[in-house]
């Protein structure tokens, strides 16, 4: 029997909906085309389904402001657009306890660059922001609060609805890379300001796909500035959305395959319950520490395991050699996270999932993990 | 006599051409020419007769236009 034993969706996913090659493949080889620069059919198309994935993406964020979504390389480009592109001096960010070093290496440059101090905000055992004690915490000059949405190391799922609703006007950040796709999201109900993304995770998309949300454009400046086929006789980028923050050619292949990734999405082949029973089996291994959330409700599609005596390292060695099951191992590009949950400097053993793996995958996995550190 | 339509940006001319798709307003994509503007390269003709028809379509979908006679 077959089974799928790439378990880094986490890192990226695999497989793509077979749409997503396809729609790439036309592109390539029958569409062509570039965005908005010319008037010929071939670019009208190329730009209209440019805008309908866009559109696509409205949908997904859970938002009507459809032309305050902007596509760029990856979640770390859309990252650093906000964050260097909003005026933050000398203020505190608030920030969880999980977040990944796209946020992280900003806040830092920020942190020397601009006198912004960096704070953590409370949470449980398992990074979960706590919010009962939100109202405990200073609002006094925080100009920002970053959420990483789900954490890429134990999966947990924070809370957004209840901090924004905490954080009142104070705008709130989110990182949606992990979750999207996978968790419902609601841009618009949760009062969401900023958020960023992936296309090559959660959503079944190709790598060089991602892009990032702000409800308020007037505070952010651009950080590319360059063509953008409007406003062409003049030096200045335009102030017309999207147009203001994607100069350059954008990459209309991997756009395309984004669509079809977003219209073609699979049925889950798992149910939740077959995901948390092998996450409650794996947990039963002796010296086994499995970084999880505390609560089923706040559990995403991943989790780490650790082990008293079998370093991460060898752990994910032997899934590989002996089963083929791939993993990540080491800190996940998110140190504050493995520091939040105990587990630096060493790091954990990622086991994250797609809608493409079954039962009998999710079993294969648990019994690898038994047999390899019983 | 014609109307030359003109955008802001690709995103609205696309949103256009698509509204006058799905509402079978007839129009006929264009470069827009050097002495009106360097604005997005595309724009629309649009017959007479269905100015009035096209202008209330985009007002209703919120797209910014310019309009200009054209023969």
């Amino acid at each position: 029997m077959e089974y799928n034993l790439y378990f880094d969706n986490a890192a990226t996913s695999f497989p793509k909906p077979p749409e997503t090659a396809f729609f790439i493949s036309n592109y390539l080889n029958i569409a062509g085309g570039t965005y908005g620069r010319s008037s010929y059919e071939r670019v009208i198309r190329a730009t209209s389904f440019v805008e309908d994935c866009r559109d696509e993406m409205a949908k997904i964020l859970g938002t009507r402001f459809n032309d305050h979504i902007f596509f760029c390389q990856n979640a770390t480009m859309g990252a650093n657009t906000l964050l260097q592109g909003l005026s933050l001096q000398r203020g505190r960010i608030l920030i969880s306890p999980l977040e990944h070093n796209a946020v992280m290496r900003p806040l830092e440059k920020l942190e020397k660059e601009r006198g912004i101090t960096t704070e953590l905000l409370p949470c449980h055992t398992d990074g979960r922001i706590h919010a009962e004690m939100l109202n405990r915490i200073s609002l006094n000059n925080v100009v920002l609060i970053i959420i990483n949405h789900q954490s890429n190391v134990n999966g947990v799922i924070q809370p957004l609805a209840e901090i924004k609703k905490w954080a009142g006007a104070i705008p709130v950040m989110a990182d949606v890379s992990q979750s999207l796709g996978e968790v419902p999201f609601f841009a618009d109900k949760w009062n969401i300001d900023y958020l960023f993304f992936t296309g090559h995770k959660g959503l079944l998309g190709p790598t060089g796909t991602g892009g990032f949300f702000a409800r308020n454009t007037q505070t952010l400046a651009p950080l590319l500035y360059g063509g953008t086929g409007s406003n062409s006789d003049s030096y200045d980028m335009p102030d017309i959305l999207p147009d203001k923050f994607e100069a350059g050619t954008p990459n209309i292949a991997g756009i395309y395959g984004l669509y079809g990734a977003l219209t073609h999405r699979p049925e889950c082949r798992h149910t939740r319950n077959d995901f948390l029973s092998c996450i409650d089996e794996i947990s039963h291994i002796p010296d086994i520490r499995v970084c999880k959330a505390s609560e089923n409700e706040y559990q995403g599609n991943l989790f780490s395991v650790t082990h008293k005596r079998i370093k991460p390292s060898q752990l994910s060695y032997q899934l590989f050699h002996l089963y083929g099951i791939e993993t990540r191992q080491g800190l996940h590009c998110a140190p504050l996270a493995h520091k939040t949950l105990g587990t630096f400097p060493d790091g954990s053993v990622r086991i994250s999932c797609s809608p493409y793996h079954t039962a009998g995958d999710l079993e294969y996995m648990a019994n690898a993990l038994k047999k390899i550190l019983s | 006599m014609n109307y030359l339509i003109t955008f802001p940006n690709a995103r609205s001319a696309s949103k256009a051409s698509k509204l006058c798709d799905g509402h079978g307003i007839v129009s006929t994509v264009t470069a827009v020419p050097e002495d009106i503007s360097s604005e997005c390269g595309i724009a629309l003709y649009i017959r007479p007769e269905e100015k009035e028809r096209f202008v209330r379509l985009m007002l209703q979908n919120d797209i910014k236009i310019s309009i200009y006679e054209r023969n």
